[in-house]
């Protein structure tokens, strides 16, 4: 079954009201199959961002379609989407337990079951220690593990992760790494964003890479490295026969 | 729904600007005060009406001010790509704003409404300061309405100016028809006439003369004043849901 299902999804932006529209997403086709984790790739400015802004209707298609589980109501599927975006600022002034309090209400879930959801999600991302620490007191690693608990605290079959592991140091990499693991091992539908070829290798079952606004590949990560040792160089090669093909 | 509020709300009792603003507005009280002390006469009217001008301003300026900058300041920070991944319609979050800066602007009405109060020598202003700071108070939610609705369209910088011009232009149009009948000019007519239905009306709320004046408070008045900033503020909020809902978040 098809989690997602995005079809000829267009996308121009106009810098100024007098100015050439700029066509940053043409005709971008993809679909995600439940359970799977995906890698998201593509060079700065092909439009991965754009993409995941016009999944969550942040940002609106000029064209195409968008689906999530045969369900074009986007309000109705983002009950069961999680999301981080990439570096997002939380209020620092809560502490752990209260910043997921206010994403528990907002998912307008019922509030005598907070308590016990939000303890096991904090366990999950390994945060039970520091529930009552303000976030302010948190390190950028364990901002990150929390932005990972409010997406995963309304149990969401589908989650979105743009960049999840930019700027952390190794130990907070390999925290979240394992976070992912054990999502995956949940079969948690995944799509994530990023640009370290290594994790998404370790991490991913199937790869979408896209380019100036258009999907170049979208399949399993194992047939795209066939002949090679490793994903950085399967992609070296892909990106050498695009620059013949496309003169890109 | 409440939970946001709160928080916003927290967000906001945090910002330099509202410690500068309630600072320059106890100054402003205090500095009533002794005007007032400096008068033989009307020093219970002096103090009146600096403190309530003081106290307008202050929420005026807070008013303008936050709700042009909420939305900008939340779109900068990403903090409103998590807030929208929820399953909320958009305009719950321009609710969440209107609602944390009316609990915002309540809570500091009130405390200086009892400074101001504890000021003056008579219980019997007490009914006048207490329709006068309601009507403040509900003229800065018409123009924090307004300010959420600068936000949606305009940059933060640009909507503060446009709200602050906004809130001029409410005390103006009286003027501005009395002149345009005065000069005999169809256009300024018709200027005036347009911009009574675009504006609300603030200079008919102005309630505080009425005790010095020994006018009695018409309570249909003060019902009316009160039912046009709901209408306002309604219709505002009309507004900038319709124009949130089709904002693109980049």
């Amino acid at each position: 079954m098809a989690a997602l299902k995005v079809l000829k999804i267009t996308k121009s932006f106009r810098a100024d009201f007098y100015k050439k529209p700029v066509q940053v997403l043409k005709e971008m086709s993809f679909e995600i199959q439940a359970g799977r984790f995906v890698g998201f790739i593509g060079p700065n400015g092909a439009g991965k961002t754009t993409t995941i802004k016009c999944l969550l209707e942040y940002i609106f298609c000029d064209s195409g379609s968008i689906q999530f589980f045969n369900n074009q109501n986007i309000l109705d599927s983002k009950k069961r989407i999680g999301f981080l975006p990439e570096r997002p600022y939380f209020q620092e002034f809560l502490s752990g337990l209260e910043f997921l309090k206010l994403h528990w209400s907002l998912a307008g879930l019922a509030s005598e079951n907070f308590q016990s959801r939000a303890l096991e999600v904090l366990e999950q991302v390994k945060l039970s220690h520091a529930k009552d620490k303000k976030l302010r007191d948190y390190s950028k690693g364990m901002l990150q593990r929390i932005g990972i608990a409010q997406a995963l605290l309304a149990k969401p079959d589908f989650l979105i992760l743009d960049e999840p592991m930019s700027g952390l140091d190794p130990d907070g990499r390999i925290l979240i790494k394992d976070i992912l693991k054990s999502l995956k091992a949940q079969k948690i539908t995944m799509l994530m964003s990023s640009h370290l070829l290594e994790d998404v290798e370790e991490l991913c079952d199937d790869l979408i890479i896209v380019h100036k606004g258009e999907t170049l590949y979208s399949d399993s990560i194992v047939k795209f490295k066939e002949n090679f040792s490793t994903l950085e160089s399967a992609y070296r090669s892909f990106k050498g026969q695009l620059e013949v093909d496309y003169n890109v | 729904m409440m939970r946001l509020i709160l928080i916003n709300t927290q967000e906001w009792l945090r910002l330099k600007f509202f410690h500068v603003v309630v600072f320059l507005s106890f100054f402003y009280i205090g500095l009533s005060y002794l005007l007032g002390s400096l008068s033989f006469v009307e020093h219970q009217r002096l103090i009146f009406d600096f403190g309530l001008a003081g106290l307008e301003i202050s929420t005026l300026l807070i008013a303008a001010f936050i709700s042009t900058h909420a939305l900008y300041r939340d779109i900068d920070r990403k903090t409103i790509l998590v807030l929208l991944a929820r399953p909320i319609p958009r305009w719950h979050l321009l609710v969440g704003y209107l609602g944390s800066l009316v609990l915002l602007n309540l809570i500091l009405t009130t405390v200086l409404g009892v400074v101001l109060f504890s000021f003056l020598e008579k219980n019997a202003y007490a009914l006048t300061l207490l329709v006068s700071i309601v009507t403040i108070l509900l003229k800065s939610i018409v123009i924090t309405s307004f300010g959420i609705l600068c936000s949606v369209l305009a940059r933060a910088m640009f909507g503060f100016v446009i709200t602050i011009a906004y809130w001029m232009m409410a005390y103006s149009i009286p003027d501005l028809q009395y002149f345009a009948k005065k000069l005999d000019n169809t256009v300024l007519i018709y200027l005036a006439r347009g911009l009574d239905y675009l504006i609300p009306n603030f200079y008919a709320f102005n309630w505080k003369n009425y005790h010095f004046i020994r006018a009695d408070l018409n309570i249909n008045d003060i019902l009316w004043s009160w039912s046009h900033c709901f209408g306002w503020i309604l219709f505002l909020l009309f507004l900038s849901s319709v124009a949130f809902r089709k904002k693109e978040i980049i």
